[in-house]
């Protein structure tokens, strides 16, 4: 079979895809680092541990032993650790459940393992911010608990059969959640954050008019870029996760990225670790 | 979750997203569809060559992009294969509506070789020995005697994988590409309403694959008459 | 015209043709018989190489078929094959059949080739059918089509491989009066054939082969009258 020439027409059709999309955008300067931008009109949500209406007694144990680690440092030293530049003192949190029992119950505590940094699963163990400050607070107050992975829904489901005592898993505290649960003082401050290219010169969400904003889908920053832009701005990059969408960003599909400030940092760290 | 008028109202207001996506769906299937013909032209020729060197690369070629998934070939050509190739010569890669594209040629081109193989294979071993014993060349005899009829035979099978593709180009709504299903999806997230959204995208998808089997039936019948 | 020297095939593990040395000269008819499976239709392919050889020499025409240097297309310009089924081309007219060939291999004007493609049409018989295709014929009309078609390349030796095998008996004549007139006019033809009429009657020379080999060759009159070997004289009692 005579099929030189089709094996040359198919390179030269491989070659014309790639020379055609690489005609088709500017050189690229290595964009390695990224800065986060604040936006005043970017609200702030408030992520308290959340237990069944009137179940008071954990709820004062859990605020008084916050208010301790908030006082003493510790509570500094795991924000550090998980949100800081990476040069908090990430010493091994010692995480020896509480044996001083005052009264020897073990609570049930649930959480969705599956929003880092707060609560991810790691070789068979949850990990995370909230996973620390529990074992924190627990220790302070006095408390036994045992936590374990619940997933969101079932979640909210056990507390109201009363099969889970308490949930900790970035749970915003909202008003509507408020007529059904009572929620903890406030453990971490959630806002949105723009994340762009260090040599940007956006300093705040309008600056962004006209370019592309990835974000992930339906969530707090979705809705405030579609608010800033118009929902059908055609900017905007809805996407299954902020991971995907700040992929993007590096790779220069995007001009920013807009999303939890948590899971920006984190990523940020990351990537000035790399 | 009710079926009620509001979910359209929604959609109503989410409108432009849903032009727009119709419009990027058809001109994203339109251009796959070309370029992977042309691609599944070679492969599937390729794959009829005795020589190793030609079949085997078009083999594993097919075997690849048939044996995964296309969802996991957009991501890995989009977030993977792109950034790469496009990070050896310092450019920035496109936007996601090329990996789209790239995506969905490389997939379909490989259906399409199997298709034109398959039709191929079908002739008559007679036609080719025909014209060869009449001094054609192989490639005449292809051109000429071979390729015409197969054409025909593969029209049908042609006609279901342009439909398979159209419908499939939703996948890339994964890399947020402004098309169809995209649209169902920002508009569903957005407003809390499920109906409204899925119902109109799947309206919209069912007139585009309608309209492609009357022009498929079409073809078929003029080229069966002749 | 034709030179054959130890050609030997196979098939995987099957020996189709064991040596076979064979001469045709120009203008002889000859005719091969034999049971099937013996090779006849193998060896005839092995003249314009729709088959490769495996040992030995083919010369057609003076060109060494088994020297890889030698353009296989232009020899098979010089050799006109029929097929047992026909093998028109069912997506082209009649006339386009027998046109194409000239037109894309000859690289004649497209007149030149359809003037010639009707001539040829009326000698066989077929004129008011240039513009029918192929799917609305019969098998003889069929079969007179495709002798026209390789006709028209003008070339210097027909092969014809089971020409009559593959249609009603009804058929059988008007084809074979074609190949006649063939002969009468000085072709230079090899017959594989089961119609033993035609080949005593045509035929200068008759090949009888069995599993693979020559048995015994000889003019028409000798060999069906006194067939020397027994497998010959098997094979004619069979038939005749």
């Amino acid at each position: 079979m005579k099929l030189k020439g089709l094996t040359f027409g198919l390179l030269a059709l491989i070659l014309l895809l790639v020379s055609v999309g690489l005609t088709g955008c500017g050189s690229k300067e290595t964009v390695n680092d990224f800065k986060l931008v604040k936006d005043p009109s970017f609200e702030v949500e408030n992520y308290g541990m959340m237990v069944k209406k009137g179940n008071t007694e954990l709820l004062e144990k859990f605020n008084e032993g916050l208010k301790i680690i908030k006082e003493n440092g510790v509570y500094d030293e795991i924000y550090q650790k998980y949100f800081g530049n990476g040069e908090g003192k990430s010493d091994e949190n010692k995480q020896d459940k509480n044996t001083e029992a005052s009264d020897g119950k073990v609570y049930k505590i649930g959480t969705d393992a599956a929003y880092p940094p707060f609560e991810k699963q790691e070789g068979g163990q949850i990990v995370g911010f909230d996973v620390d400050i529990l074992a924190a607070v627990a220790e302070e107050a006095g408390f036994q608990y045992e936590l374990f992975h619940a997933g969101w829904d079932p979640l909210f489901d056990g507390i109201d059969k009363g099969n889970i005592d308490a949930g900790i898993s970035a749970i915003t505290i909202t008003e509507d959640r408020k007529q059904l649960y009572d929620f903890s003082d406030p453990y971490f401050e959630a806002t949105q954050l723009i994340m762009v290219p260090k040599d940007s010169t956006v300093a705040s969400l309008a600056d962004l008019e006209g370019k592309k904003i990835g974000v992930q889908s339906a969530t707090t920053g979705h809705i405030a870029v579609q608010e800033a832009f118009g929902k059908t701005y055609e900017g905007i990059k809805g996407y299954e996760d902020t991971p995907a969408a700040v992929d993007d960003l590096i790779a220069g599909r995007l001009d920013a990225v807009v999303a939890d400030n948590a899971v920006l940092q984190e990523y940020l760290k990351v990537l000035n670790n790399k | 979750m009710e079926l009620d008028f509001t979910t359209f109202i929604k959609v109503w207001e989410y409108r432009e997203l849903f032009i727009r996506g119709f419009f990027m769906t058809l001109y994203l299937t339109s251009i796959s569809v070309f370029l992977g013909l042309i691609l599944g032209l070679f492969v599937g020729l390729s794959k009829l060559s005795k020589r190793k060197l030609v079949y085997w690369p078009a083999k594993i070629y097919v075997d690849v992009f048939r044996g995964t998934p296309l969802f996991v070939q957009i991501l890995m050509i989009h977030v993977a294969v792109i950034p790469s190739i496009f990070g050896i010569f310092d450019r920035i890669p496109p936007s996601a509506f090329f990996s789209g594209i790239v995506a969905l040629t490389l997939n379909s081109a490989a259906y399409i070789a199997e298709i034109f193989r398959g039709g191929i294979q079908s002739i008559d071993k007679g036609q080719m020995e025909a014209a060869r014993s009449l001094g054609m060349t192989h490639n005449q005899s292809m051109k000429y005697i071979i390729l015409p009829q197969a054409f025909k035979r593969m029209l049908p099978p042609l006609g279901n994988e342009f439909i398979a593709l159209l419908k499939d180009s939703s996948l890339v709504a994964i890399i947020a590409v402004n098309e169809l299903a995209y649209a169902g999806f920002i508009t569903a997230k957005s407003t809390f309403y499920r109906w409204g959204p899925y119902i109109t995208v799947a309206i919209l998808y069912l007139i585009l694959t309608m309209a492609l089997s009357q022009v498929v039936a079409y073809l078929e019948r003029r080229f069966s008459t002749e | 015209m034709i030179k054959m020297t130890n050609v030997k095939k196979s098939f995987g593990a099957l020996e189709v043709l064991k040596g076979i040395s064979l001469q045709v000269t120009e203008k002889e008819v000859v005719c091969i018989i034999g049971p099937s499976g013996s090779g006849k239709s193998t060896l005839l392919r092995c003249i314009n190489l729709l088959e490769n050889v495996q040992g030995g020499h083919v010369f057609v025409d003076g060109y060494d078929l088994t020297n890889p240097k030698t353009d296989i297309n232009q020899v098979r310009t010089e050799v006109g094959m029929v097929f047992q089924h026909f093998n028109l081309f069912p997506h082209k007219t009649v006339l386009e059949n027998i046109t194409m060939a000239p037109i894309k291999v000859r690289k004649w004007p497209k007149d030149k080739a359809e003037e010639k493609g009707l001539a040829l049409l009326k000698k066989v018989g077929l004129s008011d059918k240039a513009n029918a295709y192929p799917d609305s014929l019969s098998g003889g009309q069929k079969q007179r089509v495709a002798i026209a078609r390789a006709l028209a390349m003008e070339p210097k030796i027909m092969l014809f491989d089971e020409p009559t095998s593959a249609l009603d008996p009804e058929m059988v004549k008007e084809v074979l009066d074609v190949m006649k007139q063939l002969a009468k006019e000085g072709m230079t033809m090899v017959v594989v054939t089961h119609e033993m009429g035609f080949a005593r009657e045509v035929g200068d020379r008759v090949i009888f082969m069995d599993e693979g080999y020559i048995i015994e060759e000889n003019v028409p009159s000798k060999l069906f009258a006194e067939p020397k070997h027994e497998r010959t004289q098997a094979f004619l009692s069979k038939v005749l």
